[in-house]
């Protein structure tokens, strides 16, 4: 794809072309287009007052909220490299952020909370609040970003510093164009969006497309409870729903659904963990709307998405500017490998790490098993990397290494397991003379709430190869035995 | 009922409800290590999530956790609020 103009300048454009219409709705507050881009512009101004020349990688540390919107577009324009980090994430992924991909400054909605000790200073007309931590990171020098970068973001990493992804103008917008083009997003549709905008299942979906066409974007707060989701749809008249399979689990098992709620929804996105075939039939017989399942990385961006109404089973098939193939494995497994126009070009903090996750054609080695079928994707499970949270992304050596960090601890295995209703639960294996919540406790103050262990299994040790590598098999087998 | 007047077939409700919504992954003996604190216990957010759901279809109680955070922070608190609100 031919380079794209700075996203910032897409976005103004964006706003010129629809002034009049309606852009943002959170909780009281309707912004217009006009109205978004005079907040965004003077949101931009006041950021280049307050921050220094120096100050150009700013994270945004925040709940999803009209104001977020601002601040990023707003961080685009000011000409600063705005990183989208996960608002629960705590001072040890904030830590690993600042020290290995060199984020000194922080734009934070909790300024009361917020996890590392800074000088803070209010940015006026906002909620939002500069953090500069006080403690100076180490004194290796950070690596660059690449000059065409518009937006970083996270993925997990290993060492406490989540992975930095750099996404450029070009392949933002791309992104944002595909989706628009392969799904029919237009100008009439309001989307009521759950996920995170620092999630790929918002950014992708809502945080540009719904702009570049004019469309409505409705921020919805808090826990998504089925009360919560009706709620927010009675008030929105939402088209679009986009949210992660939990929400369409919830909302398939309400007790008594005022059905007359879902009578504007056409369409119900979902993605980035498995979307139950019961769920969705369940769903979609009681509400008489689709849920379109789409597959996405963070790595590529959105995949695929299902235009076929007929089609009530996998992934879709490939959005424009998306190559999708099924490589067979010499351990017989068959992975699922992308190539899309909207990759990220590299990991920041990681170098040679994306690229060495590509294959010689510059597909993405994905590390999902799957198939095509009739041009469809399927995605049958995982053969490596990170474990899949309902829809976060966690690999259990970062986990490790803080479990391994508490005092009394000899050994320690983490894992994917499942829970009594077959959710993926993370199960710590500690080996040491601690109780439950020694262990709850120091994970809480370390790391992002969703990254505790759920299950923690006390051994005497955990089975390990010669190597040192943990038997797994063996490892589950010993937990089963224990009560 | 108990010395903060909280009926002990409500906490005890209230503790199963807890131990469901989590997939049983918190038990009712985390929870009582954990002097009933459900953060400490080690809920998580689907876990808060299922549990708010169960409230509301057993009770009739919604807490709002926007507005109200302090209600789902305890067993104890839950089920003042419940008794509150039912």
């Amino acid at each position: 794809m031919a380079e794209q103009p700075p996203l910032g300048e897409v976005f103004l454009a964006a706003c010129a072309e629809h002034a009049g219409r309606r852009a943002v709705v959170d909780a009281d507050q309707e912004v217009t287009y006009g109205q978004l881009a005079e907040r965004v512009n003077d949101r931009a101004r006041t950021l280049v007052d307050l921050l220094g020349p120096d100050e150009y990688r700013i994270a945004l540390h925040a709940a999803n909220s009209a104001d977020y919107l601002i601040s990023y577009y707003a961080l685009l324009i000011a000409g600063r490299l705005p990183f989208l980090v996960d608002s629960q994430f705590g001072a040890t992924e904030l830590q690993g952020i600042r020290d290995s991909s060199g984020v000194d400054t922080f734009l934070t909605d909790k300024p009361d909370h917020f996890p590392l000790p800074s000088g803070l200073v209010p940015v006026p007309g906002s909620r939002h609040v500069l953090a500069r931590p006080t403690r100076p990171g180490p004194d290796v020098e950070p690596p660059e970003p690449r000059q065409t970068t518009a937006t970083c973001r996270f993925t997990s990493g290993t060492t406490g510093a989540p992975k930095c992804l750099e996404f450029s103008h070009t392949a933002v917008h791309s992104a944002a164009l595909n989706w628009t083009t392969g799904t029919g997003l237009g100008a009439g549709d309001r989307v009521l969006c759950l996920a995170a905008f620092t999630n790929g299942l918002a950014f992708n979906t809502s945080l540009l497309p719904v702009f570049l066409v004019g469309a409505e974007l409705h921020v919805y707060r808090g826990l998504p409870t089925s009360s919560g989701i009706a709620k927010a749809l009675r008030r929105s008249a939402a088209t679009r729903l986009v949210a992660f399979p939990l929400a369409y689990r919830l909302l398939a098992e309400a007790p008594a659904p005022d059905l007359d709620t879902f009578s504007d929804l056409r369409l119900a996105v979902s993605a980035a963990a498995v979307l139950d075939p019961a769920v969705r039939e369940s769903f979609e017989s009681r509400y008489h709307v689709r849920i379109a399942d789409y597959y996405g990385i963070a790595e590529t961006g959105p995949c695929t998405f299902e235009r076929d109404p007929e089609y009530a089973e996998g992934l879709g098939t490939a959005l424009p500017g998306v190559s999708l193939r099924i490589f067979p494995r010499e351990d017989g497994e068959s992975e699922v490998r992308v190539r899309t126009a909207s990759m990220a070009t590299c990991y920041l903090n990681v170098p040679d790490g994306l690229e060495e996750r590509l294959d010689t054609e510059g597909y993405y080695r994905t590390g999902d098993r799957g198939l095509i079928h009739q041009d469809r994707l399927y995605v049958t499970g995982r053969l490596s990397g990170p474990v899949n949270l309902a829809g976060r992304k966690v690999d259990p050596a970062e986990i490790e290494q803080v479990v391994l960090g508490i005092d009394g601890v000899r050994d320690t295995a983490v894992f994917a397991d499942q829970d009594a209703r077959g959710e993926t639960v993370l199960h710590a294996v500690v080996c040491g003379s601690l109780a439950r919540a020694d262990v709850v406790n120091v994970c809480r103050t370390k790391l992002a709430p969703y990254k505790v262990p759920g299950r923690i299994t006390f051994l005497p040790a955990i089975p390990r190869s010669s190597a040192g590598k943990v038997r797994l098999t063996e490892l589950r087998d010993l937990v089963t035995e224990t009560p | 009922m108990t010395d903060e007047g909280i009926d002990t077939g409500l906490r005890e409700q209230i503790e199963k409800l807890v131990e469901v919504a989590t997939g049983r992954v918190v038990t009712v003996a985390d929870l009582r290590a954990a002097d009933g604190s459900l953060d400490m216990a080690g809920v998580n957010s689907i876990g808060y999530i299922n549990l708010m759901e169960a409230l509301a279809q057993r009770f009739g109680a919604v807490i709002d956790p926007e507005a109200d955070p302090q209600h789902l922070m305890s067993v104890d608190s839950i089920a003042r609020f419940v008794r509150a609100h039912a």
